[in-house]
């Protein structure tokens, strides 16, 4: 049973080597993104700034710029951007991992050799959380340094608490673009699936109204789960994902495969 | 019950409304190099899938060296070679990397041997998959497909892209492995191939087979399209009681027909003139069903 086994870090080095250029570009991204918002909210009496804190009430759904660095890095980073940049990587990563790599056939000849499905498809898997592992890590590197060199007075179990929940959130829409293409063989339509599905809860997070009867649709979406105070919430996220890999698991084992 | 290498029962693949293969029922024999003769679409790739568990059977069942395709997956794919139509691999490994990449899926294996293969199909080891082409992924693919010694060798369109030596060197390598007692399962769309390599065939159309004939009575199916001009003027009846010629039409000075099977008693007559010049052509697998089972290939 131990048979196959060696070739799964060849599968995560392929994997990996596929997404490094982009990893690089979304990891730009986010650290550019993180300079600006920082520097603006230090600049918070020019008019660049205050265009900003337009944007950044906006991002973050209140309805004037938070006066606290705090507030003002949520609202403009984990509210949408961080959500939006590392969810996109995800999707666009998964939907080209076990689909993808049925589409370019490299799985044909593994699975002529005598490896069961289901490792394959847990390899691809490690393959997406280890590269959205290096993607959180490195956003968590950024906000700490920054933390540290610009004396923002951010609680540092705050920070890294926020970017493993967005983690663990970019990883449910992966998750969901993995199940996509593990059911169906088709990296586009997988990662259309990611997408549709995070611009979907985000709406319905973004309209549930936050107290009354209709507070129970919040509840419903992720993005509720990105709640730093919110207990158990990374467990729920990790838990959707688990689901999400669970249905893969069982689809891919049933279904005809195009190679 | 008589031991088989393949046996399908009643197996039937439908994709969706499409149909992939109906009602097969194969019988391949150990030690024997067993033809699947069908043109493009017709069920070829779709049968070698269902033996490998790639895809299920919509019904029927296929067993393969004794097991259960797909009860037994992991079991058959272990004593069983197979050189896709299709493929590709880890680009950023060698040639030889990968190979080794196979051993460990299939345990170990006789590197003299590996070693024997790499220097027969003139194999770059060094090379990255990624960098190679065409030619030397497949010589890749042919590799991993015997190293292991496979009691079944499955090959789809084995030589589709192969130059002429790399493809003598497969014939000579199936012929050790048939003369080893062991089977080749061998899907193509070329009656030469077939002819030449095949002990038996199936002809598959449609996804279903019409016949299963032995291997050189292939060559008595072949269609060859043969046109002449001649200097002098031949009879008009001179080549009328030749029995294997079709669409034969003659004038003084040229002939054109279609021959069905082998040319020579045709070529023997027509030296006895003077001949200026000739033309001669296979027919297609689709023209070769046209006239043998009266079915058109726009199906």
């Amino acid at each position: 049973m131990t048979m196959g086994l060696p070739v799964l870090p060849d599968l995560l080095h392929s994997a990996v080597q596929r997404a490094r250029w982009p990893l690089l570009a979304w990891g730009l991204a986010l650290f550019f993104w993180t300079g600006h918002l920082l520097t603006s909210f230090h600049l918070s009496d020019g008019p660049l700034a205050q265009g900003m804190g337009q944007v950044v009430a906006f991002l973050g759904a209140v309805p004037t710029p938070p006066a606290a660095l705090e507030g003002w890095l949520w609202a403009g980073g984990f509210a949408l951007p961080y959500p939006l940049l590392t969810s996109s990587f995800a999707v666009w990563l998964a939907g080209g991992l076990l689909a993808g790599e049925e589409r370019r056939r490299t799985l044909t000849l593994l699975l002529a050799a005598p490896m069961p499905r289901s490792r394959l498809l847990l390899a691809q898997y490690a393959a997406l959380w280890l590269a959205m592992a290096v993607l959180g890590a490195w956003l968590a590197g950024v906000l700490l340094l920054a933390n540290l060199s610009l004396a923002l007075g951010l609680a540092p179990g705050f920070l890294l608490r926020a970017v493993g929940l967005n983690t663990l959130l970019a990883l449910v829409w992966g998750s969901a673009a993995f199940l996509t293409g593990a059911l169906t063989g088709r990296p586009n339509l997988s990662r259309w699936v990611g997408a549709g599905a995070f611009a979907l809860f985000y709406i319905l997070h973004r309209l549930s109204p936050a107290e009354g009867a209709l507070s129970f649709f919040s509840w419903l979406s992720p993005f509720h789960y990105m709640q730093t105070s919110l207990p158990g919430a990374g467990w729920v996220l990790a838990g959707l994902s688990g689901l999400c890999l669970a249905a893969a698991w069982v689809g891919f084992n049933r279904r005809d495969l195009e190679l | 019950m008589r031991y088989l290498v393949i046996r399908t029962e009643n197996l039937t693949k439908m994709y969706g409304r499409h149909l992939g293969v109906r009602d097969l029922m194969l019988e391949v024999e150990p030690g024997e190099v067993f033809g699947f003769l069908g043109p493009d679409g017709s069920g070829k790739t779709t049968t070698i899938r269902l033996l490998l568990d790639f895809v299920r059977p919509t019904s029927g069942r296929a067993l393969v060296l004794g097991l259960d395709s797909r009860q037994d997956s992991l079991k058959v794919r272990r004593q069983v070679g197979y050189l896709p139509g299709e493929f590709d691999f880890f680009a950023h490994q060698t040639g030889g990397a990968a190979l080794r990449s196979f051993e460990t899926l299939r345990g170990k294996l006789d590197w003299a041997y590996v070693d024997g293969l790499v220097e027969r199909f003139g194999l770059d080891v060094d090379q990255k998959i990624g960098d190679m082409p065409a030619l030397e992924r497949r010589k890749v693919g042919l590799i991993q497909a015997f190293m292991h010694r496979p009691e079944l060798i499955l090959l789809d369109e084995p030589s589709r892209g192969l130059d002429l030596a790399t493809q003598q060197a497969l014939y000579q390598l199936i012929a050790e492995v048939r003369q080893e007692g062991r089977t080749v399962f061998l899907a193509s769309n070329s009656v030469c191939e077939m002819e030449r390599l095949c002990d038996r065939a199936a002809v598959l159309y449609g996804g279903q087979v019409m016949a299963v004939e032995r291997g050189v009575h292939l060559r008595a199916r072949a269609l060859r399209r043969i046109e002449m001009r001649f200097a002098t003027p031949v009879p008009l009846g001179a080549f009328d009681a030749l029995p294997n010629l079709q669409d034969l039409h003659i004038t003084p000075h040229s002939l054109s027909c279609t021959v069905r099977g082998d040319p020579d008693t045709l070529l023997k007559l027509a030296s006895q003139y003077r001949i200026t010049d000739m033309l001669s052509q296979s027919l297609s697998l689709e023209e070769v069903f046209r006239r043998d089972y009266g079915i058109t290939c726009a199906a």
